[in-house]
């Protein structure tokens, strides 16, 4: 096979041994520099999936069952699991390796995304921190957590629950309730299919290991994981699976990512009908269109139970500067670091991965207004544009037009006449940064927010951090919204009143995660995933969200990543 | 043609006609120093413009090279459409000084702020503003117009008497030259006499240019369409508060059922009895008017069973595309149209469409091998993803133009569109691109290029609110 043309689909050995043969049909799609292109266009990558019949795939849910039988159960399997993914992450770092290879030769002109960013993140992999799960399943949360926050007991941060209904809200306050638990009995999932979408790699990744981390704290076996595989970016998760595969087969004899059409009603339904825990991270429209197949899939098997159906739809995040990291003179460490130049980078990095294509790429940093002592949010965000130009060779941006940063460039800078917005990008940057000071309605602001696209910054300064939430998370639908990057706190400084007033504000209007600057682009799975925790993935609830922050000590944890990021490499000045 | 330069730098051209006469790569060189010359005359003079491009680090002088020639072009989508971020409201109408301030700021002489004091705090409607703009300035011959306003966020324009001058003429040479329209006898317009839709209105006044008597030139649609009326009836924006719910709840349907029942009907039966007159006269007819009001037409006489035999040189001219949800496309409405007019010999009408836009001051002709000509006067040029300016005799990307000429003592016009085109310098000779089949050299937009530009591709899982 040539070797532009991918397998963007993975099997177990045995299952492709045997269900995979000769007369196998298979469809294509072809990609050059992120964009639809024919097979034969130069540098054009292709990727490749089977189209089987619809019988093929009750036979590939019966391989993949079987194989349960003979893989390890529970702890051990994760145990042997969570060794095994640093050995396939130090694979994937090492430009020696094949693997490392075959990723930087066709991933970047596939999704269009710079070499530098595809390298950075295939170092990186160690970041998504899987030996957080064991204390994420441990947790037991009660009814206490729709009216306060409560800690995470080994992990660092917080857990708030916002329930839907306004008579669990209530309930959660009547006298007695606090501890009744939040959770009922686990019932680990034995069938899990997953959708993922979109050119941001790994997704299909990361619903194949949250599916597997249910053998966390429980005797059964590793479900069986099914994923619909994005058309956009097939190719991370065959070469990871490979690598894991490589390392220990056991691991994913149960795990297949596939493609199939939405629109074919028999393979939909078929798979549907299987599942008992289905994770969707796709357009809204699409997961609209996937409930409606679960629920004909339910309707069609009498007595059937719905099963849990966990939906990740496109959300947007922000970034929260807090005056106290403004000082001037301050310094990150006794080199003398300037604290700005270093929150600066953090923040422009949750803005620069992806190119704010992924849902937790920032769109709008909010800055308060300090006094004479602090940077003012124009010096922020000429720190901030100052930053992007560091990050612009070390991680340039994807093969995406300029004509959208002239467009938003020119926009602005014509607004500059209305005294109250100020470009401080130049042309030629790839990347536009916006001071804007106008009053924006909800469409206002949500036409901004559109616009924050491919490295376009708004910096917002705000009189107090609540106003964030108050006089801005408001004005976006709360299914929108996901993650919260914050800079704030002193040195040494716990989780404050204040600030965790201002972080339930923002649960309250849909915020989901809240974390440090500069983590934007590696959230830790342990915590909450649009609402959803880990828990989650074995045990219903009541309708809500959770919301969890990721650290303890804000600031401290804003010097840590600085110095993570440093020596991870992704960021300028890295070793 | 004289090489001369005027007081404004340009070299002198004494009738855009002429530039058909001068050899491609000499008329290149003509307008490149006239986009120079142009372009430091403005840049001194104009406030916008010089923001613009200066935040690009182009200042007075320029070389016309094409990393610079890129960066003078300010896009169609916001140039006369920013007062509505700068004044903060889709409706001027509600705060004229700022609106006039920002057209003040648009143009390269001043208005003298002192006469905007004559202005009231407020006006009832956008065609109430801009009439009082224009009675205001009259003595500087300003005219108002606007792109179609189907969006409700109309592109307002302005010209003097001498930018419409120079429009009417450069439309009225393309009418000649590309559709042919030289002794035309009768001329009809499916559309009001009065209007401010730029295009509309340009294309009236150059057919107007052909010497037809006021008893030849017919508008089919009996009532006046202001910008209001437009906004309104199409439904897209509304007034904020009270006013707006009566324009959503009681006007909007009111102007769609006066549209349905009265309008159009009215327009129509106007239309086909010129039609008959002209077919019994043996006049040679120009029938103007928007893709659906042409098929309402056809479909009118189809329903009379009638067909129409018209003289020799007839045309039905059409502009603007379909902004609305239409279930037939523009081939199925020639096909239409077709069947119930033919020329005397029985074949098909031809029916040639106009590419143009309000901040035009030109428009290109589809002739009668379906491509749509740009007229000399104009450097043409697409963009390509990064906005640089393509130089290949065939290329595809955002249309971008510059008319030294056109502009005048306004404003430089020099635009990218929002429309993606393929664009061919078609010289007819050695190694350039084949002219078009028409036989007609220059630059031209083959048939079925012109493409607005979607301008989000949504690929991660970013959302879109």
């Amino acid at each position: 096979m040539d070797k532009q043309v991918v397998d963007g689909f993975w099997l177990p050995r045995s299952v492709r041994e045997t269900l995979v043969g000769a007369g196998m049909v298979y469809t294509t799609r072809s990609f050059a520099r992120g964009r639809d292109a024919s097979a034969g266009d130069e540098g054009a990558v292709t990727a490749r999936w089977p189209v089987p019949d619809v019988d093929w795939w009750a036979r590939l849910l019966a391989a993949l069952e079987a194989n349960r039988a003979r893989v390890p159960r529970g702890e051990a399997f994760w145990a042997r699991f969570e060794a095994a993914l640093p050995r396939v992450a130090r694979r994937f770092a090492d430009p020696s390796d094949p693997l490392h290879r075959a990723a930087l030769d066709t991933l970047p002109t596939y999704t269009g995304y710079s070499e530098a960013m595809i390298r950075a993140t295939l170092g990186a992999m160690d970041l998504w921190a899987l030996d957080q799960f064991p204390a994420a399943y441990r947790l037991a949360p009660a009814l206490e957590a729709a009216t306060r926050w409560q800690p995470m007991g080994d992990l660092p941060g917080r857990l708030r629950f916002y329930p839907h209904g306004t008579w669990e809200r209530l309930a959660a306050r009547l006298p007695g309730s606090a501890r009744r638990p939040l959770f009922d009995a686990a019932r680990p999932p034995d069938r899990v299919i997953g959708y993922a979408a979109g050119n941001v790699p790994g997704t299909a990744l990361l619903i194949s290991f949250l599916a597997l981390s249910t053998t966390v704290g429980s005797d059964a076996p590793p479900p069986v994981v099914v994923v619909k595989n994005s058309r956009r970016e097939p190719i991370l998760a065959p070469l990871l699976l490979d690598a894991l595969e490589a390392a220990d087969p056991d691991l994913v004899a149960t795990t297949a990512v596939l493609v199939w059409d939405y629109a074919d009603g028999e393979v939909q339904e078929r798979m549907l009908g299987a599942a008992d825990l289905v994770i969707a991270a796709a357009g809204d429209d699409t997961i609209a269109q996937i409930g409606d197949s679960l629920r004909r899939a339910a309707t069609a098997v009498a007595g059937a139970r719905e099963p849990r159906f966990h939906r990740h739809g496109h959300k947007v995040s922000f970034s929260a500067i807090g005056r106290d990291v403004l000082g001037r003179g301050q310094a990150l460490d006794p080199e003398g670091t300037p604290l700005l130049s270093a929150v600066a980078l953090l923040a422009a990095l949750d803005s620069v991965f992806w190119d704010q294509h992924g849902c937790l790429s920032s769109r709008i940093h909010f800055v308060e207004v300090g006094s004479d002592a602090e940077y003012t949010p124009v010096e922020y965000g000429m720190r901030l544009a100052q930053a992007l130009g560091l990050i612009a060779p070390v991680l340039p941006r994807g093969a995406w037009p300029r004509r959208r940063l002239h467009d938003r460039f020119d926009r602005y800078k014509l607004l500059e006449q209305t005294g109250k917005v100020r470009v401080v990008s130049a042309y030629d940057d790839e990347f536009v940064v916006i001071l804007d000071e106008r009053g924006l309605d909800a469409t206002g602001f949500a036409a901004q927010v559109n616009e924050c696209e491919g490295r376009v910054i708004v910096v917002r300064p705000v009189a107090e951090l609540m106003e964030v939430p108050e006089g801005y998370l408001k004005l976006v639908p709360p299914g929108n919204l996901q993650s919260l990057s914050i800079a704030t706190g002193r040195p040494g400084e716990g989780l404050t009143e204040p600030f965790l007033r201002f972080a339930e504000a923002c649960g309250a209007r849909g915020v989901t995660a809240i974390r440090t600057v500069g983590r934007g682009a590696f959230p830790q799975l342990a915590y909450s995933w649009d609402g959803l925790v880990p828990l989650d993935l074995v045990r219903r609830r009541t309708e809500g969200h959770f919301t969890t922050v990721e650290f303890d000590t804000p600031y401290d944890d804003l010097v840590a990543t600085y110095r993570l990021l440093l020596q991870k490499g992704p960021v300028p000045g890295a070793a | 043609m004289q090489q001369q330069v005027d007081e404004h730098g340009l070299p002198v051209v004494d009738r855009l006609a002429d530039f058909w006469a001068v050899p491609a790569a000499r008329r290149e060189a003509i307008l490149l120093e006239a986009i120079a010359a142009t372009h430091t005359w403005h840049y001194a003079r104009n406030r916008a413009y010089r923001q613009a491009v200066a935040a690009r680090g182009v200042d007075a002088g320029v070389t016309p090279a094409p990393d610079v020639l890129a960066r003078l072009l300010r896009p169609t989508a916001q140039t006369f459409k920013s007062y509505i971020d700068v004044t903060g409201s889709s409706f001027p109408q509600d705060n004229p000084s700022s609106f006039v301030e920002w057209l003040d700021d648009q143009l390269s002489f001043d208005l003298t702020r002192e006469r905007f004091a004559s202005l009231r705090r407020r006006y009832r409607s956008l065609e109430a503003l801009l009439g009082a703009v224009e009675h205001t300035f009259a003595d500087l011959g300003l005219q108002m117009s606007t792109s179609s306003g189907t969006s409700g966020r109309s592109t307002i324009m302005v010209r003097d008497g001498d930018s419409t001058a120079k429009t009417v003429e450069s439309f009225y040479l393309a009418f000649l030259r590309y559709l042919g329209v030289e002794g035309v006898q009768r001329a009809v317009f499916v559309m009001p006499r009065h209007t401010r839709i730029a295009m509309a209105r340009m294309a009236a006044f150059s057919v107007q240019r052909l010497g037809l008597g006021d008893d030849r030139v017919h508008f089919a649609i009996p009532f006046p369409a202001d910008p209001d009326k437009v906004r309104i009836r199409a439904g897209r924006t509304f007034r904020p508060g009270l006013s707006g719910l009566v324009e959503r709840r009681l006007w909007h349907p009111f102007m769609g059922w006066m549209q349905g029942r009265v309008v159009d009907p009215r327009a129509v039966r106007t239309t086909v009895d010129l039609l008959g007159r002209a077919e019994a006269g043996g006049e040679r007819l120009l029938l103007f008017g928007g893709w659906v009001q042409l098929h309402a037409v056809a479909l009118a006489l189809r329903e009379a069973g009638r067909r129409l035999r018209l003289a020799p040189g007839s045309l039905l001219g059409t502009g603007g595309g379909l902004k609305e949800l239409y279930p037939c496309t523009p081939a199925e409405i020639r096909a239409d149209l077709g069947q119930v007019i033919t020329l005397a010999d029985g074949q098909p009408i031809p029916v040639r469409d106009v590419y143009g836009m309000a901040e035009g001051n030109w428009a290109a002709m589809q002739c009668s091998a379906g491509s749509y000509h740009v007229p000399p006067w104009i450097y043409a040029r697409t963009l390509d993803e990064d906005d640089g300016l393509q130089q290949a005799a065939d290329s595809t990307g955002l249309l971008a133009f510059y008319d030294p000429y056109g502009g005048g003592r306004l404003f430089p016009a020099f635009f990218k569109t929002a429309d993606r085109v393929r664009l061919i310098h078609g010289n007819g000779s050695g190694d350039a691109a084949p002219c078009c089949l028409c036989g007609e050299p220059g630059t031209y937009i083959p048939r079925d290029s012109i493409q607005r530009v979607d301008l989000l591709d949504e690929a991660g899982c970013a959302a879109q609110i």
